[in-house]
């Protein structure tokens, strides 16, 4: 267990001293940086509470890239699978307005789930029979979902006034309550944990879940034992869309009441870095959804006090992936160095000949 | 002179060789023996420099080979010809050939490779492909004489082969043989490893016979015989029980093949066979690699379909066939996964152990593992390690276990044996035998001629694709090795 | 009008077709590099920031491409030398370089980014070739960068093809173990390729922002990193069928500027889409990767 905990401690100390660099050759003070994402992140309780804020999408869409990496499957369209779910979840919203409060935002959540699930399910639908490379199709769909939003909150669901670029508002019943004003905690962060523990729970203690992690470490041995390979495949993407798509859901309900253009500013690449950091583990996504979380909430603060834009927070994520990439790596520094041991052929059985006695 | 001074070399926890040395000498042929696991692909990986010894080290004339580098050795003079394949399947065999030492001059010109490499081809009595065609459709024969002829393209001082017989006709064998004694008067070193000693006697000068990773000795071939050599490969083998079992099926048929093809990359891989197999029987299927067993395992695992043909089961349900495949780190295990989750990859057992809702019943599944590692006298750290924690012969008999735990009414083992111990080797042939005693059918698809002999009551022979039945009365193993090679009746 | 959309189709097309070549030999050596993308938008910003300071175009060519190079040295470091996953490394890396010249491009220009522009690369007319009817003007009327990417397809069709050297990258790419057993380099060999690739990706960058948007916006690269990996899937990983397909996805990149020029009912949208979403239906109809280099994507360790 604490060597778990270590890995990901490293990696993180280490960006930091990179980053640190980074900023020292821009002439900014590091200190000064990490001060002021600090302060930024929770230095007060309202500054906390917006910290879960932003990491509530997170933990969507970290849950939704942790399953599918797990099967191997390399989800890069979680962004796009939340866009789509919460257009879905901002094209229903306005129309639920005689709708009793639980049904309504169920129903919103509902739409953002099978929105997501279509979005990533047609990636792995494509990649289970056409043998289309998920990365580029999910890559390629996000830059559909964009363009699909914009043309959705310029034209038909633009807001009556048709004044802005935006959708109507959802009905008040749709929406997801706020607790503890003025923060906007709501209960899609309880949501949030309650699917981590059942995604921990499918992954590690049923029969499917079990099945999408033997497909991902080893598909031909999958295969050869019946594993419906084709249907993993399509399943495991609509699941983890469908969980993105969740997180543009609860995005749409709690905090933003209704759509607009650039609604997501990264989440699902920014997911990648909180699913690898929690080392694919469902659970640990709650810790690192958080701390990037905070990094995007502080990241506002570092750029007023220090002049460094926000999207340093990119860098941060990009090197904190690449350094654990590095400390799993199966050739290893030491082995960079020396070589590694190769592997001989397996030898062939003796034959009667040769035992003749 | 090609030498080997006290070479020793660990694989995480086996002992690959253990202060080997060895020593052959120009113009001379010599023929290196020994068992599954003897350590003779380890040793002629570090002459080609593919690894590196632990301690010790290998020379040449005196000049110890720089190691690790297979790039030092070609240009040392030394090249070989390996078990498994090392050609690039989608290029042409011109290709092929040119990344060999036949590209000469400033440009790529394949034609010139091609001349060059017809004058070497017709002086050792091979056939070559077509032009221009690429290594994918050509069989394992032809496979074999490109890889021997990119080899020799090194001119190299020592030519080094492991296993390089086992494909090749006997005219071509002849032809073979020929080669390498011409390549003895040119006072190049041969080094031929080989498990078939009737071979090696025939061609070799001297032999030297390696034994769990030890030099157990060297004789001039003149001086000894199989008998010798074979006690010497095998030391004291325990009674192994070779009476054959010419068991009269008396049960119901549980598999049969009806004029089964198969088609792969335009060839056809499974020619037109037919086989029956009854309950309680052991059949056994013999063969070299490559000659359509694999395909013909993946149809019985259901992971493939016959072009035409029936594969007809008397049980078609999941679970009901249980299969062992050749390549058990590839196919059969998941290796990062604890052992109780490997039992799991099997249908039957999957099912068995998960309750309500999908969910899983560790502590159960847990406990059957205990037993299975137990009963099956697997040694492992415990049911919750990591499959890559066993040996290899411990993961084999896992393999093995959960196959017959799934109680099926047809297993079908590919290379069953392979790489395990004489004693994991008598285990498994044990709970073979007492399996098909209760009435389960099994069919071994093996090259291991001693192994099929000891347990199967009915044998075929696969070659090509197509099935040839042996009869009870004629099982002589010189002649079904001749058959397995390809022979014609 | 078919002129202007011609023309536009292969400036739209070249970036995208440097990468694709560089990309092609990278695959062929068995190397999947995601992260394209992260090198194309380094190219873009480094070129610009370095023609911009010094007001040499040329030094702003020469820093694009020692930027792209340098990012794809650090991607061979991870999947060659480590061995870790190709997927995620690349990935990483396009994070990483979207966030660094994010980074640097607001600290060096500020929030407002304007003047941030220099002296676009002109085009040059190859006297009467370039008055031929439509191709005329789409092939022999345009900048140095689009005549050296002409230039460079038969040259990387030869080089993987025809040469010894072209032999070795492919047989990295097929079998690694037996290229390793016959002498061959592997880890040198793809080190190469990556190089070369980061060469070519980076002079793609540079002309974004020095010929053909003339200023740097963050994200400027804007898929065509992943556009190129479709070209050489489609393409089949051989540099022809790279051009053929990069003039493909160029034609739908201009395309969406003319049908938005002509004033047409149509969203917009539908036409910033189309590149991307024409890629998806072209993958799926030409099947994905039947025919790619057998060890692809695969880590290798000696």
């Amino acid at each position: 267990m604490i060597t778990a905990v270590l890995k990901p401690l490293a990696a993180l100390l280490l960006a930091a001293a990179l980053v640190s660099i980074v900023l020292l050759a821009l002439d900014a003070s590091p200190l000064g940086v990490f001060a002021a994402l600090w302060q930024g992140a929770c230095g007060t309780p309202i500054a906390f509470s917006d910290t879960l804020v932003k990491a509530t999408p997170l933990i969507f869409c970290g849950l939704a890239i942790a399953i599918a990496f797990q099967a191997a499957l390399w989800n890069i369209g979680a962004d796009g699978q939340l866009l789509v779910g919460a257009l879905a979840a901002g094209a229903l919203g306005p129309l639920l307005t005689d709708w009793p409060h639980p049904l309504a935002s169920a129903a919103l959540l509902l739409a953002g789930a099978l929105g997501g699930a279509l979005w990533g399910g047609l990636a792995g639908w494509l990649r289970a029979h056409r043998a289309v490379n998920e990365v580029i199709a999910t890559i390629m769909l996000n830059f559909v979902a964009v363009q699909l939003l914009s043309w959705a909150v310029h034209g038909p669901l633009m807001e009556p006034s048709r004044a802005f670029p935006k959708s109507a508002a959802i009905a008040p019943a749709a929406q997801l309550h706020l607790y503890l004003a003025p923060s906007r905690t709501n209960l899609g962060m309880v949501l949030g944990v309650a699917l981590a523990l059942a995604s921990y729970l499918f992954l590690f203690h049923t029969a499917n879940g079990f099945e999408l992690r033997a497909f991902g470490r080893n598909p031909r041995a999958s295969a050869f034992f019946g594993l419906p390979i084709a249907r993993l495949t399509t399943r495991t993407m609509a699941l983890s869309g469908a969980l993105a798509g969740l997180g543009g859901a609860v995005q749409v309900s709690a905090i933003t009441h209704r759509l607009y253009e650039a609604f997501s500013p990264g989440w699902g690449y920014e997911a990648i870095a909180v699913a690898l950091l929690a080392r694919l583990n469902p659970l640990a996504v709650l810790p690192t959804a958080l701390f990037f979380g905070a990094l995007d909430n502080g990241a506002q603060a570092m750029q007023r006090a220090q002049g460094v834009s926000p999207v340093l927070v990119q860098v941060i994520q990009g090197l904190v992936i690449m350094i654990l990439l590095a400390f799993d790596s199966p050739a290893g520094l030491r082995a960079m160095i020396s070589g590694p041991p190769i592997e001989p052929a397996t030898p062939v059985a003796l034959s009667a000949e040769a035992r003749d006695a | 002179m090609l030498a080997a001074n006290g070479i020793t070399r660990r694989f995480a926890r086996t002992v690959a060789l253990d202060h080997v040395n060895f020593c052959a000498r120009p113009g001379e042929i010599h023929a290196l023996v020994g068992e599954n696991g003897a350590g003779k692909s380890t040793l002629i990986n570090i002459f080609a420099g593919r690894l590196r010894p632990d301690s010790g080290h290998a020379t040449l004339d005196g000049v110890p080979l720089l190691e690790g580098s297979s790039d030092a050795a070609l240009r040392a003079g030394i090249a070989a010809v390996y078990q498994s394949p090392m050609l690039f399947e989608r290029m042409s065999w011109e290709e092929n050939l040119a990344l060999g030492g036949f590209d000469l001059g400033d440009r790529l010109d394949l034609r010139a490779v091609a001349d060059r490499a017809r004058q070497l081809a017709d002086r050792l009595g091979f056939a070559l492909p077509p032009a221009g065609a690429t290594v994918e459709g050509r069989s394992v024969a032809e496979r074999v004489r490109l890889e021997i002829l990119r080899a020799l393209s090194f001119d190299p001082h020592v030519l080094i082969l492991d296993e390089p017989t086992g494909v090749l006709a006997p005219e071509e064998l002849a032809a073979f043989l020929d080669t390498l004694r011409r390549l003895r008067t040119e006072g190049r070193i041969v080094v031929l490893v080989t498990h078939k000693l009737a071979e090696a006697l025939a061609v070799a000068d001297r032999v030297t016979v390696l034994r769990h990773g030890r030099t157990v000795g060297e004789r001039t071939a003149a001086a000894t015989d199989k008998a010798e050599l074979a006690q010497m490969m095998v030391g004291d083998l325990p009674p192994s029980s070779r009476r054959p079992l010419y068991h009269r099926a008396a049960g119901k048929t549980v598999l049969a093949l009806d004029h089964v093809v198969v088609d792969r990359d335009h060839r056809r891989v499974v020619d037109n066979l037919s086989f029956t197999l009854a309950e309680g029987e052991i059949g056994g299927i013999a063969g070299v690699d490559g000659n359509g067993q694999a395909e013909l395992v993946d149809l019985l695992a259901g992971v493939r379909r016959p072009a035409s043909g029936l594969v007809r089961l008397a049980d078609p349900a999941a679970g009901a066939t249980a299969v062992v495949p050749q390549n058990r780190d590839l196919d059969g295990l998941v290796l990062e996964m604890p052992l109780w989750e490997n039992l799991m990859l099997a249908s039957v057992l999957r099912r068995r152990f998960t309750g309500r809702a999908g969910w899983i019943r560790r502590a159960p599944a847990l406990d059957f593992c205990a037993e299975l590692l137990e009963k099956f006298r697997i040694r492992a750290p415990g049911a919750d390690f990591p499959a890559a924690a066993l040996s290899g012969g411990n993961r084999q008999r896992l393999a093995v276990a959960r196959a017959l735990a799934t109680s099926p009414r047809l297993l079908v083992a590919h290379d069953i044996c392979r790489g395990l111990d004489l004693r994991a080797t008598a285990d498994v042939h044990q709970m073979l035998r007492e399996y098909s005693a209760g009435g389960g059918a099994v069919l071994l698809i093996s090259s291991d001629l001693d192994e099929l002999l000891a347990l199967c009551g009915r044998l075929a022979v696969i070659c090509r694709g197509r099935l040839t039945e042996i009869s009870p009365a004629d099982r002589d193993p010189v002649r079904i090795g001749l058959l397995m090679s390809g022979a014609a009746l | 009008m078919l002129e202007a959309f011609a023309t536009s189709s292969v400036a739209m097309a070249t970036p995208i077709l440097l990468a694709a070549l560089g990309e092609t030999i990278v695959e062929r050596s068995g190397v999947l590099n995601i992260g394209i993308e992260g090198s194309m938008l380094s190219g873009a910003f480094f070129a610009l920031a370095a023609a911009y300071f010094s007001g040499s175009l040329i030094l702003g060519l020469l820093a694009g491409i020692a930027a792209a190079i340098a990012l794809n040295a650090l991607l061979a470091i991870l999947v060659i030398n480590l061995a870790v996953s190709q997927v995620v490394a690349g990935t990483a890396l396009d994070i990483f370089a979207l966030g660094l010249t994010g980074v640097m491009y607001r600290r060096l220009f500020g929030i407002t980014g304007a003047a941030f522009t220099v002296t676009p690369l002109r085009p040059i007319a190859l006297g009467p070739l370039a008055r031929l009817p439509v191709i005329g003007p789409a092939l022999f009327d345009q900048n140095a960068i689009v005549y050296a990417t002409i230039l460079l397809v038969p040259l990387v069709a030869y080089l993987v093809s025809h040469t010894r050297y072209g032999l070795w990258i492919r047989a990295a790419g097929e079998r690694p173990q037996a290229a390793d057993a016959l002498g061959l380099n592997v880890y040198r060999l793809r080190w190469e390729a990556l190089i070369m690739a980061g060469a070519l990706t980076g002079l793609g960058g540079a002309y974004l922002t020095l010929a053909y948007a003339n200023t740097f916006v963050e994200g400027i690269s804007a898929g065509r990193g992943f556009v190129a990996l479709a070209v050489v899937i489609v393409g089949r990983w051989n540099a022809y069928g790279a051009a053929a397909a990069a003039l493909l996805f160029g034609a739908a990149m201009a395309l969406q500027f003319g049908l938005q020029a002509s004033g047409t009912a149509i969203s917009y949208q539908l036409f910033l889409a189309l590149p991307y979403a024409l890629t998806l239906v072209v993958l799926a109809l030409f099947g994905g990767q039947a025919q790619s280099p057998s060890a692809l994507g695969e880590p290798y360790v000696r």
